[in-house]
């Protein structure tokens, strides 16, 4: 459905659709420069340096994108090769980019509190980010504002202008979701 | 709800914080112009101009108008208003509203420095590989009848279209070309552009409006770094092979490219060889020290995309980004005619300079930037007007009059060559002073001292 989506509002966007564009813009735009953000170490200038020159290369490239899978996937693909060229250019080396898939971390969820070594790592927050950008995006929206913002959730049904228990249900499928996209993401590698 | 539930809960909300909390997002101000840049982008890309452009001419080929510029230059204004904006709010002075540093003149400086160049591989098998890959390019470009590139450039819109503003926007910069039958091309940015028409190459400025005529060698243009892009026999074969000598380093890589395919990426190591104090390091193409990336499609061997990278202590900057690149597509004549403005002022000749050349070729370069100072702050605008290059516009004047001369110092000149730098400190009528080096050139050999920028 989202890949469905995602053609809908690519073909919008090439055909000039400016609407289009800054719908898609916030609706990958955020999460692709996570996935930037901490693939350089969370080097705040060159990620924004690269985020740029990807959103950049994608609507450019963008008549190429055919629907084959999700559009945030096929944005981290372009910014995979980005990132390259970048590290390319800083003469870091590219294992730097390769990153091993971290510990299964659905496994880690039933187990107990998560270690902080694990939400340390570069693989986690990777892998966090490519599947918050693989969720629809009123689930994105609802678990970035009550998670990573730290709202309440009187405070996110009031932004997402839905009553409290229709957003304590958003809440809910949208962890389920998250969880489920977790364990069935692939392996990610750059 | 599941007992398993809670603990699921907390641990997806520490999971969500550490991958996407606001530190993992962009700035509310970035995010704000990076939309505008790619609405820019899409304009150029997906536009009303653009499709007018893609849309099938009779012969069945794209043709290029000359209205596709519009997108671009206009982005390129909205850029540059907000970088002015930006600007300003650092350094209110009047000069910077109306000045670019060098304004004219110092692409015949530059001219005199090193061409674009290539390579030192750390193998010979790798050194034949990329210089196998140049010569493949060449003969894919060979036979081009016409390019068009497009991309982007971190320069002042009205500077010299070699001098770069490394720490400013991306402006957007065009060059068009048709090698037969007669060989024509046009270069612009917002601030500045070139045409050559066959015959001659005009050059203007905006806003000031203010225009050049001289013969039609390209190697005159301040572009000449660009031309030297679009030649691209010459580029990939004579320019990249001479650079050998110069040491520099080249190397080969192997890619994937967006959009699927192979690319090979040839990576130039270009040095200016100028010490890391010169005045002029890192002020232009040509005396940069910087990475030049040529990307090729390995299966097409044609040249997609050049992208320039400022070398620094501090990394690596963009500073040139080529990323459009058509070959062989008919150009709309009008593209190589420059429509100038009613209002256009022209540049005096030579010969009009040279008038009183017994007073005035006598001068030393600090005896003339002095004059010209003094002469500015007496309002005398016929006695300034004999070292100015161009007319003196109501806007010069009305920063210029009254102004004090606080200091002039001895000149000095880049390790590069190139025409000399006046050192000098002044005091505008509203109080606020500046130090800066004014750039003088020779007009001619024993000629007289014209100021050309640094204002």
């Amino acid at each position: 459905m989202q890949a469905t989506d995602d053609l809908a509002l690519a073909a919008l966007v090439t055909a000039g659709d400016e609407a289009a564009l800054a719908a898609l813009y916030d609706r990958y735009a955020d999460p692709l420069f996570g996935f930037i953000y901490h693939a350089l170490d969370h080097a705040r200038p060159d990620a924004e340096e690269v985020w740029q020159d990807t959103l950049s290369a994608a609507i450019r490239a963008l008549p190429t994108y055919r629907g084959q899978g999700q559009l945030f996937s096929w944005l981290c693909g372009i910014a995979r090769h980005k990132l390259a060229d970048h590290c390319r250019r800083r003469s870091r080396p590219g294992q730097d980019l390769l990153l091993v898939p971290p510990e299964d971390l659905t496994r880690l969820l039933d187990q107990g509190p998560l270690p902080e070594e694990v939400l340390s790592q570069k693989a986690t927050c990777l892998r966090v980010v490519e599947v918050l950008g693989q969720l629809p995006p009123d689930y994105r929206a609802a678990l970035s504002a009550r998670y990573a913002d730290g709202s309440s959730v009187e405070e996110v049904a009031r932004l997402l202008a839905k009553s409290y228990k229709a957003t304590e249900s958003l809440l809910s499928r949208a962890r389920a979701a998250f969880r489920a996209a977790l364990s069935g993401q692939t392996e990610i590698q750059l | 709800m599941n007992e398993r539930e809670p603990r699921d809960e907390q641990n997806l909300a520490r999971l969500i914080e550490a991958g996407f909390g606001p530190d993992a997002r962009p700035e509310a101000a970035k995010r704000q112009e990076v939309l505008r840049r790619l609405q820019g982008v899409c304009r150029a890309e997906f536009g009303p101009a653009a499709r007018a452009q893609a849309r099938p001419a009779n012969n069945g080929q794209a043709k290029i108008q000359v209205s596709s510029v519009e997108p671009a230059i206009g982005r390129a204004r909205r850029e540059q208003t907000e970088y002015k904006t930006n600007k300003q709010q650092r350094r209110n002075t009047l000069m910077s509203k109306l000045f670019s540093p060098w304004g004219l003149g110092l692409g015949a400086a530059t001219a005199a420095a090193a061409a674009v160049g290539v390579l030192v591989l750390t193998t010979p098998r790798a050194h034949a590989t990329a210089t196998d890959v140049l010569a493949k390019g060449a003969q894919a470009v060979a036979q081009i009848t016409s390019i068009h590139l497009r991309g982007q450039m971190r320069t002042a819109p009205a500077d010299n279209l070699s001098m770069l503003a490394p720490t400013g926007p991306l402006v957007p910069i065009e060059l068009w070309k048709q090698f037969e039958p007669v060989k024509k091309w046009r270069v612009e940015k917002s601030g500045r552009v070139e045409v050559m028409d066959g015959q001659s190459i005009v050059m203007l400025i905006r806003p000031r409006n203010l225009a050049f005529r001289w013969g039609p060698d390209e190697a005159k243009s301040d572009a000449n770094w660009l031309q030297r892009v679009s030649n691209l026999s010459q580029t990939l074969t004579n320019e990249l092979k001479s650079a050998l000598a110069k040491g520099w380093k080249l190397s080969l890589a192997d890619q994937r490219g967006a959009d699927g395919r192979n690319k090979s990426v040839v990576t130039v190591e270009a040095r200016s060889n100028l010490p890391d104090d010169d005045f002029l390091k890192n002020a232009s193409i040509d005396l940069s020290d910087s990475r030049w990336v040529y990307r090729f499609d390995s299966q097409t061997e044609l040249l997609e995309s050049v992208q320039a990278y400022l070398s620094a202590k501090s990394g690596d900057a963009l500073i040139l980004d080529i990323d459009q690149i058509e070959y062989n597509q008919p150009i709309d004549p009008a593209v190589f005619t420059l429509q100038l403005p009613t209002n256009v002022a022209w540049a005096p000749t030579t010969k009009e300079l040279l008038a009183d050349k017994e007073k005035y070729p006598a001068m030393t370069p600090s005896e003339a930037a002095r004059a010209f100072f003094e002469a500015c702050g007496r309002e005398d605008w016929a006695a300034a007007g004999k070292f100015w290059i161009g007319p003196l516009g109501d806007d010069l004047k009305t920063v210029l009059g009254g102004l004090k001369v606080i200091s002039i110092g001895q000149p000095f000149t880049s390790a590069g060559g190139g025409d000399p730098f006046v050192p000098y400190e002044i005091q505008f009528k509203n109080g606020e002073t500046k130090k800066f080096n004014l750039h003088i050139a020779k007009v001619s050999a024993g000629g007289r001292c014209v100021v050309t920028g640094g204002l």
